[in-house]
């Protein structure tokens, strides 16, 4: 697992879903659009362009300022964070309770128990659902669906 | 005549409210309460107890309203949520009580989840069903503890 935090909180993906972690500078402003606003920037990476998602709006947190990018490995998608906090191996994901009903059942693929604290494991497909990512590469390249 | 049933009376600021004693597991010293991001009413974090995950269920909110005072200790409560049966932990403002009474069914204008009322020492006292209240909460907009709002 890759741990990075963002607005304060610390979350978790797993080493697989990423290819690399990269800093922001290279990142070229995206214009948002309503159906993903949470999309500000680009970033291009091997002749491929990948889609900025700002982890932050997306948590519905307060904003913060991202110093790194961890590209997705399975969807042109780069995702934001404040930090990277470190590797390290984890025994088991416990599932979200069921007492939690809202959209972090979409965001999270469940709980893991590192050191004690209690870090949410995001799910990659969630910020930015592959269907999205293919409409929105569509729209910037000016091809119709 | 019905035999009376066991309660645990609990405090939350200067009213009391109940939970039938069988759903009732412990009541917990403070605990460190975990918090992430999410949008669920009511909920405000996660406690880690022997190992387990246990949301922690601020019902206050809904009972008393946001101006009830700090929260002392943790209910654990069982619940029969989503079709699954899960610990939750409620945090009251003090020592709870476990009392044996003779539940009345809820009459007049008293909320979905008053399951009934406890009469004991002149005070009524509304029994509480946990999922009514948290479905309630998630249908009707209880302000959900975004983290937006909880960190600033």
């Amino acid at each position: 697992m890759i741990l990075f935090a963002v607005g304060g909180y610390r979350f978790a993906i797993p080493a697989a879903d990423v290819d690399e972690i990269r800093e922001t500078f290279a990142m070229k402003p995206f214009r948002p659009v309503p159906m993903a606003p949470q999309v500000k920037y680009t970033v291009t990476r091997a002749g491929r362009e990948y889609l900025v998602v700002d982890t932050g709006q997306h948590l519905r947190l307060m904003p913060s300022k991202a110093t790194r990018l961890l590209m997705l490995r399975s969807s042109a998608v780069a995702i934001t964070a404040d930090a990277i906090d470190r590797m390290t191996d984890v025994p088991a994901i416990s599932a979200l309770p069921s007492a939690f009903t809202g959209e972090e059942r979409h965001w999270y693929r469940g709980l893991a128990v590192i050191g004690g604290d209690v870090v949410p494991v995001v799910s990659p497909d969630s910020f930015l659902e592959p269907a999205r990512t293919a409409r929105l590469q569509q729209a910037r390249l000016g091809v119709q669906p | 005549m019905t035999a009376a049933r066991r309660f645990v009376v609990f405090p939350l600021g200067r009213k009391r409210f109940a939970l039938p004693a069988e759903v009732v597991a412990e009541l917990a010293q403070p605990d460190r309460l975990q918090e992430f991001p999410h949008t669920t009413p009511l909920l405000t974090g996660v406690l880690v107890r022997r190992g387990h995950i246990i949301p922690v269920c601020d019902v206050a909110q809904r009972l008393v309203g946001r101006d009830a005072p700090a929260r002392r200790f943790y209910l654990i409560a069982n619940s029969d949520l989503v079709g699954s049966r899960q610990m939750i932990a409620l945090p009251v403002t003090g020592e709870c009580e476990l009392v044996a009474a003779d539940m009345r069914e809820p009459a007049g204008e008293l909320p979905p989840y008053v399951l009934g009322l406890l009469s004991l020492h002149e005070e009524l006292i509304e029994v509480i069903k946990l999922e009514s209240l948290m479905s309630m909460s998630a249908l009707h907009g209880a302000p959900a503890r975004l983290a937006a709002e909880v960190r600033v």
